[in-house]
């Protein structure tokens, strides 16, 4: 009697347990379903916002504004027609006339370096290696003088090195305002 | 001695009747439980086929796909209309927590619009609901949310927005009530006459594209606005017509309104002029009267000379040029300087029934083919008079639309085939077949005589340099009571470009121009709109795909020996 009832008990456990596991199986599938319509909500809804931000951004950026913008400050006007090269031959043909002042270069364009703003490096150097033996005569203030003495020399070889490495890869101006940048750093200094 | 006293026993049932009672009950308590249990099914069972089948409370959300119109792009899929979800600030008046004059200064400090006064005016309103704010931005939400009033409600409410604000307002329309009728529908331009298309649920999709280019549109209504300000002229149009295809590149129509601000517009404002207006368009006219006499044949050589030695007197009228020349003048010469005289002696020629059918060909009959409700009718002549012919020749007697004007030049230009003009985008290679009006011979002729204006005549100033622009200037007398003014006249100028093979066609129109400094004194079209058009194409002749060249150009050398320049003759004197 007692092992018929713990049989019955087993197999109410083992019924229990399959109908749970049958049970886990859509719950898992719904699980997963509510996932993925979140899912496509979210993705809804960052098109909703894509597009309010598109609209947004046209609205702000419409084209009378941008004429005002332009008229205010690019000053951009519209190609004229000497601008367009009809075919190849004609593009490559503007290279052959570079030397008869015809074509202007865009490096043409850019303001040139001011001859003082290199010269001045060279001395420099000499102050810099003349000053020691001043500081040496002297023997006064030694710890102050040394200090400037080496920024100076620091920044004149800065200065140098910048224009000997870069002066091919940089343009002129470029070099020129990396120069005075130095120059301005090493003045404050001292 | 005890008494007992007994309780008289029940009579007691028999046996068999107490077991069927029993049953009974049993059966009852059966059916109880049966029904708590069904019960219990119902209600798992529910549970069970919400959490199985029903989607996330978040995936529903406001769904605005009802209420929500089609986008209408333009021709390279800028949006010129769009509808979004704004956020609209509202307040029930009578459910107000806290002190409506600190809340009124609050709304006021975040929505600076209003005074303070206006929004406790709000607040007091005896109404259950009222906006306060119809195109709030999160962020002033936020702020709204933060004065912490239950009241103050928010809610996101679809809203047609124009990006580009005013442009192309009159090709787009806009929606909205109107005093009879309170549904929110197009009432103008494309919204109007696609309402259907733009809120069916199938196609609401797929937005419309246009035919009109934005960036063209743009330009030609700065430039037209400029030249509408500086002139002091009533109102301005502007036409770009593609002559292969009849689309229409860009159609502005001034003084404009703003479709999403309509309060406050005028009557003139909302009229589109392109295709609402008719006008009498004067010498614009006259190269459709050669293109007739050169097809008709009644002009086989343009070498053919005309009297205008002297203005020319018919049944009363006096036709006079506004230049004479005083001699005689050929083909090409009449349209270089323009001549009424010569003019009227062609239509003369030509006659009543070959100028009206070739009117009528042109479309001029009828109200303008475009998809948009506002179209007026033309002005035709009710009795063809001698005089009607001859006036007619040089654009007086017959009004038109600028639409009309413009489609009626692409015809003269595009080989002679006469299109309908359309607003939507057509796929490449699906223009309308059209129907022949002029033969290939004539359109060829008349690029020649419209370039030779331009180069040599009254249109100089609409030259841009390189798109090898041929047109006409046209500068009418506008007819009031009392007869034509002297004053107030309407300056046309119809171009195409290039010449050599016409893409497009541009047409600028100024309604009663003042002369100033900038055209001297004049308001001839020469001197008004054809500098219009010249920056247009200026601007935007690269953008619709023409490479401007200064070594190509349509071939006139065969009229150039036609043409007489008087000794020291003034090489600027526009019409």
């Amino acid at each position: 009697m007692l092992g018929y009832a713990w049989k019955s008990l087993g197999w109410f456990l083992a019924s229990v347990a399959v109908a749970l596991g049958f049970l886990l199986v859509p719950l898992q599938v719904a699980a997963e379903r509510k996932k993925l319509d979140r899912t496509v909500s979210e993705i809804a809804a960052a098109h909703r916002d894509i597009r309010a931000l598109e609209t947004e951004f046209d609205t702000r950026a419409n084209l009378a504004q941008l004429e005002k913008w332009n008229g205010d400050t690019l000053r951009l006007t519209a190609p004229a027609a000497t601008q367009f090269v009809p075919d190849a031959a004609t593009l490559a043909s503007m290279g052959l006339r570079q030397g008869d002042g015809s074509t202007e270069m865009a490096s043409l364009v850019v303001p040139s370096l001011p001859d003082s703003a290199v010269k001045p490096a060279i001395p420099a150097v000499s102050t810099a290696t003349a000053s020691p033996v001043r500081v040496a005569d002297a023997e006064a203030s030694v710890a102050g003088a040394v200090a400037q003495v080496r920024d100076r020399a620091i920044a004149s070889g800065k200065a140098q090195a910048v224009a000997l490495l870069d002066r091919k890869l940089m343009s002129d101006s470029t070099i020129g305002d990396l120069l005075t940048g130095t120059r301005a750093e090493a003045g404050v200094r001292r | 001695m005890t008494a007992l006293v007994a309780r008289p026993l029940p009579p007691r049932r028999m046996t068999g009747q107490r077991h069927a009672l029993v049953a009974t009950a049993h059966v009852r308590l059966m059916m109880l439980m049966l029904l708590i249990a069904a019960g219990f099914c119902l209600v798992i069972g529910r549970i069970a086929m919400l959490g199985l089948l029903a989607s996330p409370a978040s995936a529903q959300g406001p769904n605005f796909g009802s209420l929500m119109r089609g986008d209408i792009l333009d021709r390279n899929g800028e949006p010129l209309a769009r509808t979004i979800e704004a956020w609209t600030i509202g307040v029930h008046p009578a459910q107000l927590l806290g002190d409506r004059h600190e809340i009124a200064e609050k709304l006021a400090a975040a929505m600076p619009e209003h005074d303070a006064a206006w929004f406790y005016q709000r607040l007091t309103l005896p109404v259950n609901f009222t906006y306060l704010e119809r195109h709030a931005s999160p962020d002033l939400v936020n702020r709204i949310h933060a004065i912490g009033e239950p009241a103050l409600v928010f809610a996101q409410e679809p809203e047609r927005l124009y990006p580009q604000t005013t442009m192309a307002a009159h090709v787009l329309g806009y929606i909205g009530p109107t005093a009879k009728d309170t549904r929110i529908m197009g009432r103008a331009g494309i919204e109007r006459e696609f309402d259907q298309r733009l809120t069916d649920p199938n196609q609401r999709g797929m937005p419309i594209m246009l035919s009109i280019d934005s960036r063209v549109q743009a330009a030609m209504e700065s430039e037209l606005g400029r030249a509408m300000t500086s002139f002091k002229a009533k109102d301005a149009t502007g036409v770009v017509l593609d002559v292969n295809t009849g689309e229409v590149i860009a159609m502005v129509s001034l003084p404009v309104y703003n479709p999403n601000k309509l309060a406050g517009t005028g009557v003139d404002a909302l009229r589109n002029n392109v295709t609402q207006s008719v006008y009498e368009l004067g010498s614009t006219f006259k190269p459709i009267t050669m293109a007739t006499a050169i097809d008709s044949g009644v002009v086989t050589s343009m070498s053919r000379r005309f009297d205008a030695t002297e203005p020319l007197h018919v049944g009363g009228f006096t036709i006079h040029d506004d230049h004479p020349q005083k001699r005689f003048l050929d083909i090409p010469e009449t349209l270089i300087h323009s001549s009424n005289i010569v003019t009227a002696r062609v239509a003369d020629e030509i006659g009543k029934d070959r100028l009206a059918a070739m009117f009528t060909a042109l479309g001029f009959g009828e109200r303008p083919t475009i998809e948009l409700h506002e179209r007026a009718g033309p002005i035709w002549p009710t009795y063809w008079a001698r005089t009607t012919v001859m006036t007619t020749g040089y654009g007086h007697g017959i009004a038109v639309t600028p639409l009309h004007l413009a489609n009626a030049y692409a015809t003269l230009v595009n080989g002679g085939i006469w299109r309908p003009t359309t607003l939507l985008k057509l796929a490449p290679g699906k223009a309308p077949a059209g129907r022949r009006v002029l033969s290939e011979a004539t359109s060829a002729r008349m690029r020649q005589l419209l370039r030779l204006v331009v180069t040599q005549g009254t249109g100089r100033k609409g030259e841009a340099p390189g798109y090898r622009v041929g047109g006409k200037t046209g500068t009418a007398e506008i007819a009031g009571a009392g007869g034509y003014s002297k004053r107030a006249n309407v300056s046309t100028f119809a171009a195409a470009f290039p010449m050599d093979a016409p893409r497009y066609v541009v047409v600028a129109m100024l309604d009663s121009p003042v002369g100033n400094a900038e055209s001297s004194g004049q308001t001839t079209a020469a001197w008004t709109a054809a500098p219009v058009v010249s920056r247009v194409i200026s601007r935007t002749g690269a953008m619709l795909g023409v490479l401007p060249s200064n070594s190509r150009d349509v071939d006139v050398s065969e009229l150039m020996p036609l043409l007489w320049h008087a000794p020291g003759e003034d090489s600027a004197d526009p019409e």
